[in-house]
């Protein structure tokens, strides 16, 4: 019998609509763990630099973790597959989908080939079947949940869909769960193209555990580390009932938001989280057992043009719609964020594509005849709503921007790739970068384009809060000195390791904070008391470290070398000009050089050494590259910097 | 009067399912989450417009000297409390006179998190 994982890969043929259940080698377990980590394994091995990424070969797979269905699961789930740009398309997401596919008895969905006409996935326990689904296709993400329900009658089943920006291959689009959580940037577009409508799940079966009594010590311990009162993290409180809405004051009192496509560093006057908390908020929405009270909220527009939208948001990131571009109202980004909610549209790839095309518009680039006659403007609201639609129905100018900004700069041409904000051709996730280098090289070096839920949180612990007792294998005081290069090769190395083991064990990036944030040992205790096995600190970090080499031997084989580790012109070049911070210059290839160093990595290709794949026994990359003629270096070129050698910081 | 597991007001469940997975989990024997087994469910609308917490328990099973049962030790709202129903009622009264002052009680309850608030101090940041 197993314990925590169910022990069981579904995989789904859409071509010969069959459907097969397999094991879950014990091997993958302990060396990925699960979750984004074996989903990162089954990529890497099914998925090779051959496939398409809109061919029959590409895969998409739904992937939980051993803890997934237990509290500290948080309803995590992981999709990833073959970005239309050929790096890695990964994505979290929470909601309550995850936790019924564990107690259905599967870790992991694999989607394979395509089917002709629109189906949907029915799971409930050992019933798994495909389904027409003509009749949903075309209908936004809200409507195929209840419609599911009715028609299936299982009482509370829970619905992973896309939306019409899925259906109409819009770059980005993103799997919505249970309603309003959503993740896996571009695998909505992969599902669309696979014509999966949605996949609707319910489970009765149990997440069983080896050790009952250590793991409710454990999780007990948990939250306390999350308690409102008891917490050394500041932030737990704030994050606790507004999530990142705190941060909008924080982020334009300090110059870290992306005001008018970044060239400014804040926007005068700014959304207001009070004012959103009294008249927006109703009431608490969480996903699977979620420790924090409200870190999801219900909203609800009563009064004046877009009187009652209505829906749940986290993590308020499309909040920063308005500074982007540049206006400043709390209805338009709820109307915003109801849109791409219920279209599975990616809100940064919206919000940042629209962004770019009002600078273009008002740099004289792209012109009323360009727009379909839409002013675009910084401020103006209308057109910035009207545009997102045009995206999702991919009508006119929409259709452009729909292929991403990185795409659309192609077409338009005349200097407009200057004053984009994308990483590895996807859109910023509005974390500031000239104002904090930890957080630039951080976004540089993510596999999976700027992901930052791979490193979060982007603020230090406080240093004085640790206990003695807890080994930081960085330097806090000089790592989180934010416009400096000093040590953030070790802290980013670090934050990767261990963001990428929690997220496979899986549980939720956003509790990991204050102590739990720089310790990993609370997590160890909760996996090796569900699961019964026995692993030690070093050898759980050391699953973090296979998992995100293994992730950039995929994107090397793809042939993404150092040159793509990379932030935008804009952040490099030009300073913010309402704060007189200056641009990042040269210091970022100050740190990717520590970067790598730490690594075991190339300085020089960004190639993993072969000492550092043996070491993390990822002998098979070895034999791979060199099949496909990959030059492996043997030794490091140069010294590793770390706390020395080539530390000139330019100002 | 005898103490039961109470709900104070449904608009205060954030629909998490933590009461539901640990009530399964200690009526399972531990042996682990989920299977049915909870004397607690949340019911959800099919457009997500209310969770709704259904519960008929006296907590004596998990609580024999009546202590905090394991489902409102969990709850991370405070939507759900142990208590007779005097004090239920006068648990609802003050949150509603709470409510009025501060927004923030329609996603906690004032028990679950009392004054003196903890604020950011210029130099925690």
């Amino acid at each position: 019998m197993s314990y925590g994982w169910r022990g069981k890969i579904l995989r789904v043929d859409l071509e010969k609509k069959r459907v097969f259940s397999e094991e879950l080698p014990k091997e993958w377990m302990r060396n990925y763990i699960g979750c984004r980590g074996i989903n990162s394994f089954i990529l890497y091995n099914e998925v090779g630099p051959q496939v398409d990424p809109f061919s029959d070969d590409n895969k998409l797979i739904f992937g939980t973790g051993p803890l997934e269905g237990t509290p500290v699961g948080m309803g995590r789930v992981s999709i990833q597959t073959k970005h239309p740009n050929r790096s890695i398309a990964e994505g979290g997401a929470g909601g309550h989908w995850a936790a019924e596919l564990k107690f259905a008895g599967y870790d992991f969905i694999v989607i394979e080939k395509k089917s002709e006409r629109p189906v949907y996935l029915l799971i409930h326990d050992d019933e798994v079947r495909l389904c027409d689904a003509r009749h949903l296709w075309g209908k936004d993400t809200r409507e195929k949940h209840a419609i599911l329900r009715q028609e299936t009658g299982i009482d509370n089943i829970q619905v992973a869909s896309i939306g019409r920006a899925g259906e109409n291959l819009v770059a980005n689009a993103k799997v919505q769960f249970t309603l309003d959580h959503s993740g896996g940037k571009a695998c909505g577009t992969i599902m669309g193209d696979k014509k999966l409508a949605a996949i609707a799940v319910r489970g009765t079966g149990m997440v069983r555990v080896k050790e009952p009594d250590r793991f409710l010590a454990g999780y007990r311990q948990l939250r306390r580390h999350l308690d409102l009162k008891e917490t050394i993290d500041v932030f737990v409180p704030s994050w606790a009932f507004n999530g990142a809405n705190m941060l909008l004051e924080l982020f334009n009192e300090n110059g870290w938001v992306h005001a008018f496509n970044a060239q400014k560093g804040s926007l005068e006057p700014m959304l207001n989280d009070v004012e959103y908390l009294d008249q927006y908020i109703t009431r608490p929405e969480s996903s699977f057992c979620c420790p924090f009270p409200a870190c999801g909220r219900r909203y609800e527009v009563k009064e004046g043009k877009y009187a009652g939208i209505a829906g749940d948001e986290r993590e308020v990131g499309f909040a920063q719609a308005g500074p982007i571009n540049g206006f400043c109202s709390w209805p338009v980004v709820l109307k915003f964020r109801d849109l791409c909610s219920q279209a599975g549209l990616d809100e940064d790839q919206a919000m940042y594509t629209i962004g770019w095309a009002t600078e273009c518009y008002e740099r004289g680039i792209i012109t009323k005849k360009d727009t379909d006659g839409i002013e675009l403007g910084f401020g103006n609201e209308d057109a910035f709503i009207e545009m997102t639609e045009k995206m999702i129905s991919r009508e006119g100018f929409g259709d452009i921007l729909a292929k991403g900004s990185q795409e659309a700069a192609k077409i338009i041409g005349k200097d407009s790739e200057k004053y984009l904000l994308t990483i590895k051709g996807k859109e910023l996730e509005r974390m500031p970068q000239r104002n904090g280098y930890q957080m630039a090289l951080a976004l540089a070096v993510c596999e999976a384009g700027p992901d930052h839920t791979r490193w979060y949180p982007p603020y230090p612990p406080n240093p004085k809060a640790i206990p003695k007792h807890v080994e930081i294998p960085f330097d806090p005081f000089k790592a989180f000195q934010t416009r400096s290069v000093d040590d953030k090769g070790r802290l980013v190395k670090w934050l990767y390791d261990s963001r990428a083991v929690i997220e496979s064990l899986p549980s939720c990036v956003f509790v990991v904070r204050g102590l739990l944030g720089i310790d990993l040992s609370p997590w160890l205790e909760l996996f090796n008391a569900c699961t019964g096995e026995n692993l030690s600190v070093e050898e759980f970090l050391n699953v973090g470290e296979r998992i995100v080499n293994l992730e950039r031997a995929y994107i090397v084989r793809e042939g993404f070398r150092r040159k793509d580790d990379t932030v935008p012109r804009r952040m490099l070049e030009e300073p913010i000009s309402d704060r007189h911070i200056p641009p990042i210059g040269k210091n970022l290839d100050l740190m990717l050089d520590d970067y790598y160093g730490q690594r075991g990595w190339d300085i020089e290709t960004a190639i993993p050494l072969q000492e550092t794949l043996r070491r993390l026994s990822l002998e098979f990359v070895i034999d791979d590259f060199r099949e496909m003629g990959i030059h492996l270096p043997e030794t490091p070129v140069k010294a590793p910097c770390g706390e020395g050698s080539r530390r000139e910081e330019v100002k | 009067m005898e103490k039961r597991i109470c709900v104070v007001s449904d608009d205060l469940c954030s629909g998490c399912r933590n009461c539901e997975m640990w009530c399964a989990f200690l009526r399972s024997n531990k042996k682990g989450f989920g299977g049915g087994h909870s004397k607690i469910r949340i019911v959800k609308d099919d457009r997500g417009l209310l969770n709704r917490p259904l519960v008929d328990c006296s907590g004596r099973a998990c609580s024999p000297g009546g202590e905090e049962p394991i489902c409102v030790e969990m709850c991370p709202t405070g939507c759900l409390i142990y208590c007779n129903s005097e004090d239920l009622h006068k648990k609802k009264l003050d949150l509603n006179e709470k409510r009025k002052d501060q927004p923030v009680f329609k996603l906690i309850a004032p028990w679950k998190y009392p004054y003196p608030w903890r604020k950011l101090e210029k130099e925690e940041l």
